[in-house]
């Protein structure tokens, strides 16, 4: 019973997804991440399948602990802050390192602070400028990106999704709702077989 | 100066005696249906009004009958108050203007006033320079501007009467809540949660600002107001002493945030105040274990029961000991008189960041139910009602699955299944009604220091829409929901596209409002949530739908002025969690819907 809702319910949201892809002008996009991207100089990323640099990587996870509480998720700006992929395109170097270090008061109420005291982000402007150029002039998408395979052992080792998931223990889902089973489901399997599936159809 | 005198007397003495001082002023206001004298309406904070010349039948007809910019673009949460002189006061978030506006005269401005505050303050503001509002009783006009000042303004005249600081904005302490008026003091809170800050919630002398009493959320039991031999704990004496040190690796609990910067409630009968605190300090839960295990980290994300005129805590009850979510448990709290079990008993109910919703006995600090209100809240699969604590899913337990790993798929986000958005009660339904937050996240502990003035945050997170029930509204990030805080069960649910982080209003014209990320304020019925009337405002509202009766006619007037959390996390749209790694599918975008700026929005039928 509960395979084929959730089976059901993967075909609906597939559906929806086609229907925005081009409503939202992101199939070019998509295309692009098919090619490898190369941005020169500093900030200098790859982008290749919709995976980067170790580099760029790194200035993912900086944006997403120094930056996203205020300009949102993935550079694309909020209700506080303004959107940096455009800012970085617009801005260029010079400009972009010298406004994390200086900070910047906009306008009245609207307040940038200076990171000069942050070695952290201090020391991560360059990664930070790949991420954001890798995703305007590189065609990123939205999310975490993962790390091209060929570059992988420049980067920290870290546990990949695929090894999380095989740590999960399905027994533990007891008394969650089939709700958070079919999320759970369509999670794993990104990475696991069918075989789970059935498990799951046992405890129900 | 007699009534002072009394009061005094019998603070010292006679509890009983005080029942008939809880601020009086305020208490009478209150209790006056035409009147909407504090934010949640009462004391109780039910947001509920017994008008009801606007009702089911009539109020496809209600209209504007002014707009007033209020000049400020951030985020507008709380809302206007009304007590009886034919104006509403109303207020801004930073640079927090207060102003007074002329009722019958399309709100011309009688007065307004401006702080002088250092814009330095914002930068450390985590979630948008928001303010819930003002506070009011005798003639006086209470604001806790973003710096930490908290004012009195004459409330006829907009003249300062006095000013005190309650914290320090260069080490990350600011306000954003609405302070309480209780007996001649009035109480607040604190925020600053993710610049590693101590919480503390303080009392000041209404006349002349003086510091009266102030509770510390962690640390020793003398400075947080705990006697372990008489605090309670699940209906028991606390008993051993300092938990809020002890529960620590050492010395994190002077950085251990607990901020409560929510809303406060009171009892006038049993002279009790209400309020919960927020997070404990670094999101990294491993950076808060005592040799390398959970510990409880109190008393962060605990109800506090204190006594308003000394601060003592009669007693305490924490909802998530060693947070690993961000699950902030500052949401409030509402007192309500239920039967439960064939028993009458002294409700306290909770519409809780965590998904679950509460029910306690406000009395003993009993937890009588905890059942999850929003459907996929997996963090936890049920609390243990024995011990009260939460019985945590290690699939989602950010602790268990490790420093600098991304757990996937928690739910709820850390914004919550509800944040600060009030809920309404009524007593006429017996149900609460509440806008809620259908989001889960992904969520990654780093290894963060600290730094005074700086964030100690400690985990990245991204956040996802809720898989939608079968049927339900694909990607959808809210819905309005009746919720019955004694079964434990959600009685009628209205879908949203967006989080629904407005506060609600339930009326006795059967009706109950509420507003949308995208503008709208909608009235829908109170029995089953059917919507009867919008009004798309000129921004997305955040703010209180607030309910008042003027020269014989009833309005409704809530402040809409898109911003908070909800407008940072919420304005790019969020990732289409089914399309996996390097997401090209984008859910609504609020950002396609409004965009800034502060108006106030007054209805009424026609005549």
């Amino acid at each position: 019973m509960m395979v084929s809702k959730n089976a059901l319910s993967r075909v609906g949201q597939l559906g929806v997804v086609f229907m925005l892809l081009p409503m939202i002008g992101l199939a070019t996009q998509a295309m692009a991440d098919e090619h490898r991207i190369e941005g020169e100089g500093t900030g200098a990323f790859v982008v290749e399948d919709g995976m980067v640099d170790p580099g760029t990587y790194e200035g993912y996870l900086v944006y997403t602990r120094a930056c996203a509480a205020c300009h949102g998720p993935d550079g694309l700006g909020s209700s506080f802050a303004p959107n940096l992929i455009r800012a970085v395109e617009r801005r260029g170097w010079e400009n972009f390192a010298g406004t994390i270090a200086a900070g910047r008061e906009v306008q009245p109420g609207q307040v940038m602070p200076s990171f000069a005291d942050d070695p952290y982000v201090m020391g991560n402007i360059p990664n930070l400028f790949s991420y954001l150029r890798a995703r305007g002039e590189g065609g990123l998408g939205r999310g975490r990106p993962r790390i091209i395979e060929s570059m992988q052992e420049e980067a920290e080792p870290e546990k990949t999704e695929q090894e999380k998931t095989e740590q999960e223990d399905l027994d533990q889902q007891e008394g969650v709702e089939p709700k958070d089973r079919s999320r759970k489901d369509q999670t794993q399997e990104k990475t696991e077989t069918d075989s789970d599936e059935a498990n799951i159809e046992e405890e129900e | 100066m007699l009534r002072e005198i009394g009061y005094a007397m019998t603070a010292t003495g006679l509890m009983a005696a005080s029942l008939a001082y809880a601020n009086e002023n305020q208490l009478e206001l209150q209790q006056n249906p035409e009147y909407w004298a504090t934010q949640l309406g009462n004391y109780q904070g039910n947001r509920f009004s017994e008008l009801d010349q606007i009702n089911r039948d009539n109020v496809n007809e209600l209209r504007s009958v002014w707009q007033f910019s209020t000049g400020v673009l951030r985020g507008h949460e709380g809302g206007p108050l009304y007590v009886g002189d034919g104006r509403l006061y109303i207020h801004t978030p930073f640079p927090n203007k207060v102003f007074a506006l002329d009722l019958e005269d399309e709100g011309r401005v009688v007065w307004s006033y401006e702080p002088d505050q250092d814009s330095r303050v914002i930068p450390v503001m985590c979630c948008d320079t928001v303010n819930r509002g003002l506070a009011y009783a005798d003639g006086r006009l209470f604001l806790g501007q973003a710096d930490n000042t908290l004012i009195a303004l004459d409330a006829e005249s907009g003249e300062l009467l006095w000013d005190v600081s309650n914290g320090d904005h260069t080490v990350g302490e600011t306000n954003t809540m609405s302070p309480l008026v209780v007996h001649d003091k009035v109480i607040i809170g604190i925020s600053g949660g993710e610049y590693g800050i101590r919480g503390h919630m303080t009392a000041y002398d209404v006349e002349t600002g003086e510091q009266v009493w102030r509770g510390y959320s962690t640390g020793p039991d003398d400075e947080v107001l705990i006697d372990p031999e008489t605090t309670t704990m699940m209906g028991e004496p606390i008993g051993e002493s300092d938990l809020g040190v002890s529960t620590w690796p050492e010395g994190e609990w002077e950085r251990g945030g607990g901020a409560p910067w929510g809303w406060i409630t009171y009892d006038p009968d049993l002279d009790l105040i209400y309020y919960g605190t927020g997070n404990p300090g670094t999101w990294n839960p491993d950076q808060r274990a005592v040799d390398g295990e959970p510990a409880d980290n109190k008393w962060a994300i605990t109800v506090f029961a204190r006594d308003p005129n000394n601060g003592e805590v009669k007693w305490v009850y924490q909802k998530v000991p060693f947070d690993e979510w961000d699950y902030d448990g500052v949401n409030e709290n509402q007192l309500i008189d239920v039967e439960f079990e064939g028993e009458q008993r002294k409700g306290l109910a909770i519409i809780d960041r965590t998904g679950f919703g509460f029910l306690l006995d406000r009395e003993s600090g009993e937890l009588l139910v905890a059942e999850k209100f929003a459907p996929e809240t997996n963090w936890a699969d049920s609390y243990d009602m024995e011990t009260g604590r939460p019985n945590v899913n290690e699939e989602y337990s950010t602790f268990r699955q490790g420093v600098d790993v991304n757990t996937t798929d928690i739910c709820p986000t850390a914004m919550g299944a509800k944040n600060m958005q009030p809920s309404a009660y009524s007593p006429r339904t017996g149900l609460i009604y509440a806008g809620i937050n259908r989001i889960c996240m992904n969520y990654e502990p780093y290894e963060t220091d600290y730094v005074a003035g700086q964030p100690y945050v400690g985990a990245t997170l991204t956040m996802m829409p809720a898989p939608s029930e079968n049927g339900g509204m694909e990607g959808r990030l809210g819905s309005f929901i009746a919720w019955d805080p004694v079964a434990g069960e959600t009685v009628w649910e209205v879908e949203e596209r967006f989080a629904v982080w407005s506060g609600a209003l339930a009326t006795a014209g059967d009706l109950a409002f509420y507003g949308t990320l995208e503008g709208h304020v909608k009235a829908v019925d109170i029995e089953n949530g059917e919507e009867l009337w919008r009004f798309k405002t000129p921004s997305g509202i955040i703010g209180n739908v607030n309910t008042f009766q003027h020269e014989g006619k009833q309005y409704v007037a809530v402040l809409s002025g898109v911003g908070g959390w909800a407008g940072i996390g919420l304005a790019a749209g969020l990732e289409d969690p089914e399309e996996g790694l390097g997401a090209v599918g984008v859910f609504s975008a609020l950002g396609d819907y409004t965009k800034l700026g502060g108006v106030l929005t007054v209805f009424a039928l026609p005549d």
